[in-house]
């Protein structure tokens, strides 16, 4: 489906995009990685919007860059809205389902399907002005799937939208792939990729920094030690302790002795015994938090093994 | 034919949001302007004009100020407004996409623009009733459209070329190159557009112009800064060359400028 070869894109003397080497079968893939990774440059890339600075990019067999035949195959829902206040969310469809070559009369058949599909049918006459943010969001989905592309390229498509519009998009992705279409699912949150797709990339200053399943994924992570910052007044009494617990690698104290970072290839050790500490030594903890649960953690191990350091 | 129905569809889609109370209050006042004028200026003057005089002035009126003000206020932003609006992207990534802009906002520009050009031509042919009356309205007319045509060209590709400061370009370009140079006496004027309309104002009309020789005979023809003696047919050339060259080349830079959604974008 994609072939990327040491592609690197530069704005200036800023780095977008690093030495990227990758190929990629049909299929589902979650592109993730903390804002400001390189996602965004990498589906410009890949829609065609930036020539690499380096290397070359290939999709669905042929070069995406002003690419017209190209261009037909694919769906984009990029991140930003970009949509005129004064236009119906159907009269929007419609117009650039005409962009792809349809008439006014079938584009505008479509639109109206499309719109149901999403969940927009009621509102889909309404100025788009006056969407909220969810409705512009599934908006924006509805004019990436209306000309039926095979590669449907999404950028942070969950984006303002509610609980239950999550699922319903959930569900709408999960469709998608059923049909063996393929997709390209960019985000910053983990368990919303997850929920659609076990395939990911991940991306970080840049780089590609892992891809494969989950399971690949932790593997790759599993001789990382995970990461514990626990706020409290006396920090260096509890690292004391903290040191005691097996597994731990290296503890720290910033902030006048406030926090404590923690570095443990056990955490669960050190999760069991805290309540114990604070009944005993009447230890009063402000904050704690395991940033090995958020993505930005996950990078951050990821990070430490392309420099080598673990 | 998929090129020619977004090309429809971005003409369909502009003119329907054009159709503000805004800008529909501008398109009046763009048409009113050149009556009001007139009325004005038929209220001032001690002794009625000549036709000629009206002539001329209708002419730097209509096909002049009001068909290049329009369609630079239309043509000039048509690619800015969707980069500044962050939709560009959902454009350029259709088969269409930039060609349809181009040319379909380029239409518009035109429709837009002649029809208050010939509204404010007839408004004022009106009050004047000039003797030959057909003859000068048909020739205004028919240089309306081509003033809105190839301006509106001129102004796409200036927008495309400076998105950020577009206006800015082409307030100078018409101050600098289509005002100045285009009186200036040499090869240099043949590049303007306003020679050429000039030109084929004098020679439809049958004017004889004939302002003398600066520094005596043998020294420059100052009609020349009016006018050059080539066929209407070969301005008229000149005028679609101009037309299709500047439509063509700002297709291909829309098609290879790079146009990101990130904060490097050129806007």
């Amino acid at each position: 489906m994609i072939e990327i070869h040491s592609l690197t894109k530069l704005y200036g003397r800023v780095i977008g995009v690093n030495d990227i080497d990758t190929t990629l079968e049909p299929g589902a893939y979650g592109l993730l990685g903390p804002n400001g990774s390189g996602k965004t440059t990498l589906l410009n890339l890949i829609t065609g919007q930036l020539n690499p600075t380096l290397g070359s990019v290939r999709v669905l067999g042929s070069h995406p860059r002003a690419n017209a035949a190209y261009f037909a195959r694919v769906g984009y829902c990029p991140a930003i809205d970009g949509l005129y206040s004064n236009v119906s969310g159907h009269e929007w469809v419609t117009y650039l389902l005409q962009l792809q070559g349809w008439t006014l009369r079938d584009a505008a058949g479509k639109a109206e399907e499309m719109m149901g599909v999403v969940g927009m049918r009621p509102a889909m006459h309404r100025a788009l002005g006056t969407y909220s943010r969810g409705m512009r969001q599934r908006t924006k989905l509805a004019q990436a799937l209306s000309h039926d592309p095979e590669l449907l390229i999404l950028d942070e498509p969950f984006n303002g939208l509610d609980p239950m519009s999550r699922h319903q998009m959930t569900k709408l992705l999960r469709k998608w792939i059923e049909r063996g279409k393929c997709l390209i699912l960019a985000s910053h949150i983990l368990h919303e990729v997850e929920s659609i797709t076990k395939s990911f990339l991940l991306i970080c200053g840049g780089r590609l920094l892992a891809s494969g399943s989950a399971t690949d994924v932790h593997e790759i992570l599993s001789d990382v030690p995970n990461d514990i910052e626990i706020r409290c007044e006396r920090a260096r009494e509890l690292a004391a302790l903290v040191a005691g617990v097996d597994g731990v690698a290296s503890l720290k104290l910033e902030q006048d002795d406030r926090l404590l970072r923690v570095s443990t290839h056990n955490p669960r050790l050190v999760y069991e015994q805290l309540p114990a500490w604070i009944s005993e030594r009447d230890l009063k903890i402000d904050e704690l938090q395991s940033a090995d649960e958020s993505l930005q953690s996950l990078f951050n191990s990821l990070m430490r093994i392309h420099r080598g350091e673990v | 034919m998929k090129t020619c129905r977004a090309i429809f569809a971005v003409f369909r889609f502009e003119w329907k949001r054009s159709l503000t109370t805004a800008r529909i209050a501008w398109w009046l006042a763009l048409a009113g302007f050149t009556p009001a004028l007139v009325l004005l200026l038929r209220f001032t003057l001690s002794a009625p004009a000549e036709g000629g005089f009206w002539t001329g002035f209708l002419y730097v009126m209509i096909p002049c100020v009001v068909s290049m003000m329009g369609v630079f206020l239309w043509a000039t932003p048509a690619v800015a407004t969707e980069l500044e609006n962050r939709s560009w992207i959902y454009l350029a990534v259709r088969p269409q996409g930039s060609a349809a802009i181009v040319i379909g906002k380029f239409l518009v520009a035109i429709s837009w623009t002649v029809l208050a050009a010939w509204l404010g031509l007839a408004l004022a042919m009106l009050v004047i009733r000039p003797e030959n009356m057909l003859r000068v309205a048909a020739v205004l007319t028919i240089l309306s459209l081509l003033s809105c045509i190839s301006y509106a060209a001129i102004y796409s590709l200036i927008g495309v070329l400076f998105p950020r400061r577009g206006m800015v370009i082409a307030v100078a370009y018409s101050l600098l190159v289509e005002v100045l140079l285009a009186f200036i006496p040499a090869v240099i004027n043949r590049l303007t557009l306003q020679l050429r309309l000039r030109s084929l104002l004098v020679n439809w009309m049958k004017w004889d112009v004939d302002f003398g020789a600066f520094g005596g005979e043998g020294g420059l023809d100052l009609s020349r800064l009016i006018y050059n003696e080539s066929t209407p047919w070969h301005h008229l050339a000149v005028l679609a060359g101009v037309t299709v060259g500047a439509l063509w080349l700002a297709i291909q830079v829309l098609r290879w400028r790079e146009f990101t959604t990130a904060g490097d974008s050129p806007l």
